[in-house]
């Protein structure tokens, strides 16, 4: 497309070559209106404009779809300038609900404009950009374009969903010395009978084991309980490609995510230190903490997560299995791959406590799939193959946690915990401290 | 609506000077072009085709620049280029706000943009009309100097645009 400053000239050039080839002083004559227009546009054409912008956010970390407003003050630094076209460019996934990215305006100098408006958008990390201003006379036959650079952030999160669900039932063989919620298997006050031990000196007479005392007489008997303690709990978060789902725009990846977040969410509230190691086209790790500010580097991991493919990564025979401190409690959000039973069990033999929520990859895909027979095949197939799976999985003493997506994460772990419970029990091993 | 009207009229005002141009020296096939280019125009600017617009604006320079070699009076075609004109700016400048989500200050922008626009309209045609009126005589060798600065110095001229336009 032709500028127009170049069609003006283009068209005097004309004009005057034809005037003095034909020798006709009236043709000259219709040059001058053009070189009027031109001569305005070249005077009052702008110069390299300066400006001063920054941009605040509401918060720098938001939850899924919740409205961030954005607020950009652009100050003119330098002089007057007759229009001004001023674009902020937020991160595209990001959806604009409120108000405009955009402004024509006039600037004098000194004037300050704000622009402001409101965005959301799904879990990730999202960098905003330099603001584009395009600064033009009245005429617009001159304009620049400048990019004009933010100072100081900018960096946005959106963070994968958390709910909140019951404690989870976790038994690591290694306790840590702070209490907590996690039976310890040592004795000492807590809330579970742990046994029976002679009565000492300084004992609660609450504490009395009166039907033991009965049986042996002379000798009193006290009841010992069980120390809750925290934990060291490591959840790996599987982010290989190949063992997702994803049609159109839903992601069973998604659904994991949002496992981790709440299961990490869940550790940290109960006091544990909680590490996260991310197994996919690269080894995300972030390191063991306590609190809210591990909360907040989980969450961002999480958020910055992505599915990749690795051949080095693509099966978990590179999991790395003394990051995690040794006899402490891993939980494994993962659909699993067939072949991940071979090699989870590792973990096992070098004593962690391992415990896998799987997200259903079959029941996610049979939901937004189309029902006919061969589906239907294809389900029963993957069903009895998922399920031997688990089997081998069980037999190694792992524990699992088939995921069905469609209830969200703490519906279903509150609606099998009765199950998940004892089995975790069953699998204490014998702890000398 | 109201900048509508002033945008047509001001097209409406150079295909109807031309033609009247052409009309009084009997050349009614220009007539009839320049009727047909402002028709064009205006659909195409309804349409909000900006190659459309900018084509035709050219044609009716172009048009209005032929018009003394067929005897046209003077005063026709400069009506016509300086109506054009602003029918071409006022087109750019409405496309511009209405592709603007957000537009500050707007009757204040309009208000000084049309006072630029008509100053240096009525500057230019006030110039173009009195030329005419000055009769400079030049031998044959000033002719060609100022026909050769002319060339080159347009020449740079347009390199210059160029390089601003950008």
């Amino acid at each position: 497309m032709i500028n127009r400053l170049l069609l003006l000239g283009i068209l005097i050039y004309a004009i005057v070559v034809l005037g003095m080839a034909a020798l006709n002083g009236a043709v000259l004559a219709l040059a001058i209106p053009l070189l009027v227009f031109l001569g305005a546009g070249l005077l009052y054409g702008p110069e390299t404009p300066q400006f001063h912008i920054t941009r605040s956010l509401s918060t720098d970390r938001a939850e899924p779809s919740a409205p961030v407003s954005v607020t950009l003050s652009i100050t003119n630094e330098g002089n007057r300038i007759d229009l001004a076209h001023i674009v902020d460019n937020p991160p595209r996934q990001l959806e604009v609900v409120e108000g405009h990215t955009e402004l024509l305006t006039a600037l004098d100098p000194g004037e300050t404009v704000e622009l402001t408006y409101t965005l959301r958008g799904q879990r990730g990390r999202y960098d905003f950009d330099e603001v584009k201003i395009r600064v033009m006379d009245f005429l617009g036959l001159l304009r620049r374009d400048v990019s004009v650079p933010v100072p100081g952030q900018f960096e946005f999160f959106v963070y994968p969903e958390v709910r909140r669900v019951d404690r989870i039932p976790i038994r690591p063989r290694v306790t840590k010395a702070y209490a907590g919620h996690i039976p310890s298997r040592v004795s000492g006050s807590g809330v579970d009978f742990f046994g029976v031990r002679h009565y000492q000196q300084g004992d609660s007479l609450r504490h009395i084991n009166w039907r033991a005392n009965a049986r042996h007489q002379g000798t009193f008997y006290s009841n010992e309980f069980e120390q809750e303690r925290v934990a060291d709990v490591g959840i790996i978060l599987d982010a290989r490609q190949r063992t997702y789902v994803q049609i159109g725009d839903q992601s069973l990846f998604e659904h994991a995510i949002a496992a981790a977040a709440t299961l990490a969410d869940s550790f940290l509230t109960d006091g544990n230190r909680v590490a996260l190691l991310r197994y996919g086209d690269l080894l995300d790790w972030t390191v063991p903490g306590y609190g809210k500010f591990q909360r907040e580097r989980i969450l961002q991991a999480l958020a910055r997560a992505q599915m990749g493919d690795s051949l080095i990564f693509d099966r978990l025979e590179h999991l790395p299995t003394r990051l995690f401190p040794p006899k402490s409690q891993i939980v494994m959000v993962s659909p699993l791959a067939s072949d991940d039973a071979d090699l989870l069990p590792r973990l096992r033999a070098r004593g962690y406590q391992v415990l896998i929520i799987s997200p259903n990859p079959i029941a996610f895909e049979k939901a937004l799939l189309e029902r006919n027979e061969l589906t239907a095949m294809a389900e029963r197939i993957a069903t009895v193959e998922r399920e031997l799976l688990f089997r081998k999985l069980r037999q190694a003493g792992i524990q699992v946690f088939d995921w069905h997506v469609d209830i969200p994460l703490n519906q279903a772990l509150a609606a099998s915990m009765a199950q998940l419970r004892p089995l975790l029990d069953r699998n204490i091993g014998i702890v000398t401290s | 609506m109201n900048h509508a009207i002033k945008r047509y009229g001001a097209i409406s005002g150079a295909a109807l000077a031309l033609a009247a141009g052409y009309g009084l020296v009997g050349a009614f096939w220009a007539v009839a072009a320049a009727l047909l280019v402002a028709a064009s125009w205006v659909i195409g600017q309804q349409r909000n085709k900006r190659w459309v617009t900018s084509g035709s604006f050219t044609l009716l320079v172009l048009l209005s620049a032929l018009s003394p070699l067929f005897g046209a009076a003077p005063g026709w075609p400069i009506a016509a280029v300086v109506f054009s004109l602003i029918g071409w700016n006022q087109g750019h400048f409405a496309r511009l706000v209405a592709s603007v989500e957000r537009v500050d200050g707007k009757e204040l922008i309009e208000q000084r943009y049309r006072r630029r626009l008509m100053a240096t309209a009525a500057l230019g045609a006030m110039l173009a009309g009195l030329t005419p009126l000055i009769q400079l005589n030049f031998g044959f060798g000033i002719a060609l100097f100022l026909g050769v600065i002319a060339i080159l110095g347009f020449g740079r001229a347009i390199a210059y645009l160029r390089r601003e336009s950008v």
